[in-house]
């Protein structure tokens, strides 16, 4: 206990993050990614969707080996086909997205002119649902997280490209998630950016901290903590990124908020314009 | 940062207080006391919530403080409501913390 106040209390001290006026989105952007060019340099910005893996080779080469025979491979698959399977109306997820759906995580979330909110993807999948006169999924696990494992390894590769709009609304949603980033919270009093700006590659305890960069490229994820903890199905390892927020909040001891409010919403806009450039690699594992 | 280190300081003070058997109360608590403590803290946690910066446990402390009473551990029910109560007061400290700094950095 005295221990892990003590880490949490030096991370703390050791603040540099790289925001801290108020700038625009394109400022932050250029000197969000310039901060990670310059710590791990020789990393380049496709890297940064392999996470801590990008930068600690000895965790990588042990990530790759446990790619050879990648566990998610078997919620992919069941992924797809709950993607494909039909509503009671005869019509399926693709007729609610462009594209039908293939090819269009890395423009997400999104900034909705029209209702003023922000999109997310499992949002707009549960939207989907309900449009259809089905019922809403779980959030955070399960069949939503395999849907959304899926339909995101259709962009592989694909380069993230959030874009913040002209539009004061939008503004605020990009500046609520980065005040959110940025703040101090729970009892260990440490904000996101504490770990995943300041001191990404530092070890904190028996773990390695990764950059923020590329963070949300790889979601859903699967995670090997997630799949010891539910082994019940093929899905139990897979997590949306708000899950893992709620994970995040709770390690630093704050209370979490709920999956799709508001909170997390305006953080998975504001981090993903930050990794805007890093192509996706959704559904790989993760410790 | 003079501020964020008194807040450290002060977690790490309660942290310590609150589990020193030397600081149990010089007599023993009622059940009143228990139940004005319990409200104090719950009114606390709702303060810090409206802000966004209620801590994981504090809810917790506070329902296992409930139990306790109902058990008639009353001393227990106290230290842990008052840990809940400080709890609910340094989350909602912190977000004045963090709204200041955020507020002076947009200056």
């Amino acid at each position: 206990m005295k221990k892990l106040i003590a880490a949490a209390a030096a991370l703390a001290v050791v603040a540099g993050s790289p925001l801290v006026a108020q700038a625009s989105p394109e400022e932050d952007l250029k000197d969000f990614q310039a901060h990670y060019m310059k710590r791990f340099p020789g990393v380049s910005v496709d890297d940064y969707t392999n996470g801590v893996y990008a930068v600690n080779a000895d965790a990588r080469s042990s990530w790759e080996s446990i790619e050879d025979f990648p566990p998610y491979d078997e919620a992919l698959i069941q992924g797809e086909q709950f993607f494909n399977e039909k509503f009671a109306n005869g019509k399926t997820y693709a007729d609610c997205f462009p594209n039908g759906g293939i090819g269009i995580r890395q423009n997400y979330p999104y900034f909705d002119s029209e209702s003023g909110d922000i999109k997310t993807l499992e949002g707009e999948i549960n939207e989907c649902r309900e449009a259809n006169g089905e019922t809403p999924l779980k959030w955070k696990v399960g069949k939503l997280a395999a849907i959304s494992a899926y339909m995101a390894s259709t962009s592989d590769g694909k380069k993230l490209n959030v874009e913040v709009p002209d539009d004061p609304r939008a503004l605020e949603w990009y500046n609520k998630g980065k005040e959110f980033y940025y703040s101090k919270r729970g009892q260990l009093n440490l904000s996101c950016a504490n770990c995943h700006v300041d001191n990404p590659g530092m070890r904190i305890r028996a773990d390695t901290l990764s950059p923020a960069l590329g963070h949300p490229s790889h979601f859903p994820v699967w995670r090997m903590k997630w799949a010891a903890k539910d082994n019940s199905n093929d899905l139990g390892g897979l997590g949306t990124m708000h899950r893992r927020f709620g994970g995040c909040n709770k390690q630093v001891r704050a209370k979490p908020f709920p999956a799709q409010s508001d909170e997390y919403k305006a953080l998975e806009y504001f981090l993903t314009y930050m990794s805007n450039g890093v192509p996706v690699s959704a559904s790989r594992t993760r410790k | 940062m003079k501020t964020l280190v008194s807040l450290a300081a002060a977690s790490l003070l309660l942290t310590a207080c609150v589990s020193s058997p030397a600081d149990e109360p010089m007599t023993p608590a009622t059940a009143n006391d228990v139940s004005a403590a319990v409200e104090a803290a719950e009114a606390a946690r709702k303060q810090a919530a409206s802000v966004g910066h209620e801590w994981r446990d504090t809810g917790g402390f506070i329902d296992e403080a409930r139990s306790l009473m109902e058990d008639g551990k009353y001393d227990e029910a106290m230290a842990l409501a008052e840990k809940a109560e400080a709890q609910g007061e340094l989350g909602y400290q912190q977000w004045k913390i963090e709204t200041s700094k955020l507020q002076a950095n947009n200056e």
